[in-house]
């Protein structure tokens, strides 16, 4: 992207907070790994 | 680069400030060749979203083909009231326009894939995505940096903990969401034949702030099931889940595959 006196930064790291990140993950991988690991597929 | 300048009355059209960004979206999506229809040389677009110290919120727009296809371009919402008071002053309102946004050739690009393979299903696949591509206002952080490390986090994590479901888990990092979806797209037409197989797909872009729990679409059974798997996270507070989960990206293959979608859902209100 070029670069501009006007091109507000806002879209930047220093929004994320790295242990509501963690969390996120945390709950992405719980949901995913007990999906993939049912005994019957998801809605059978 | 192309720069070009445009100069010409202003007329206000403001949509004001509303909650939903599902029904306001269509006046930057739609209204630059709306305007067109009525002799605008270019349109200025109110930030779709809160007051933002003077930052305006951009995003894709598309043109009809009955009209021309003026520039357009996003105002932070103080700019837009600003105009809005002059006009309804009964000011004269004139705008200089510099624009250098362009379209450039296509040029290949490709989706970024992980697995996991499973244990005793591996032909049944869970997917779990961010996208890649971003807007221009910044790095990317939220939209959707963030998306793409927590789900590849997911498939690190299992790995460290050495656990390996009995299907495969796939982690997708999509590219092109912001420009037409075309990750997406590719996705459901090469893995068309696979999709049967395809047992839920996730994806995270609505940033990775303090998470509630998942959207979810797909059967009432199946969200039993979700609820209660949901429920495991009760300590860390993202047990809820609420309805329409999907995403840009996963869409085409939703729609097509009729596979269960969900999105991880965030406190958005930072």
């Amino acid at each position: 992207m070029t670069s501009s006196s006007i091109t507000p930064q806002a879209d930047t790291i220093d929004k994320i907070d790295p242990v509501e990140m963690a969390k996120c993950a945390a709950a992405v991988a719980v949901m995913a790994y007990v999906v993939a690991d049912l005994p019957k597929r998801l809605g059978e | 680069m192309r720069r070009r300048r445009w100069r010409a009355d202003a007329s206000c059209s403001s949509t004001r400030r509303s909650p939903n960004y599902g029904e306001t979206v269509r006046f930057r999506s739609n209204g630059p060749s709306r305007a067109a229809s009525y002799g605008a040389l270019a349109a200025l677009v109110r930030s779709i979203g809160p007051d933002g110290l003077r930052l305006p919120h951009t995003g894709a727009l598309q043109y009809t083909n009955d009209a021309p296809k003026i520039p357009a371009a996003a105002i932070s919402s103080e700019d837009a009231d600003r105009l809005q008071r002059m006009t309804d002053r009964g000011e004269r309102a004139v705008v200089e326009l510099r624009m250098e946004a362009h379209f450039d050739p296509d040029a290949e690009s490709a989706n970024v894939i992980g697995e996991l393979r499973g244990r005793t299903n591996p032909d049944e696949v869970v997917v779990v995505s961010g996208h890649l591509d971003s807007w221009d206002v910044g790095a990317g952080a939220t939209d959707d940096g963030g998306g793409c490390i927590v789900t590849w986090e997911a498939l690190r994590l299992m790995k460290a903990l050495n656990l390996r479901p009995r299907r495969t888990v796939r982690v997708v990092l999509w590219t092109n969401e912001e420009n037409g979806g075309r990750g997406g797209l590719a996705y459901r037409d090469q893995h068309r034949a696979g999709l049967s197989k395809h047992v839920m797909m996730l994806e995270s872009d609505g940033g990775v702030f303090r998470p509630l729990g998942f959207g979810f679409s797909g059967s009432d059974r199946a969200r039993e099931t979700v609820r209660a798997i949901a429920s495991l996270l009760t300590g860390i507070g993202a047990n809820q889940i609420s309805t329409g989960g999907g995403g840009a990206d996963i869409g085409p293959s939703l729609q097509e595959g009729h596979i269960p979608g969900m999105s991880l859902d965030v406190d958005g209100s930072k």
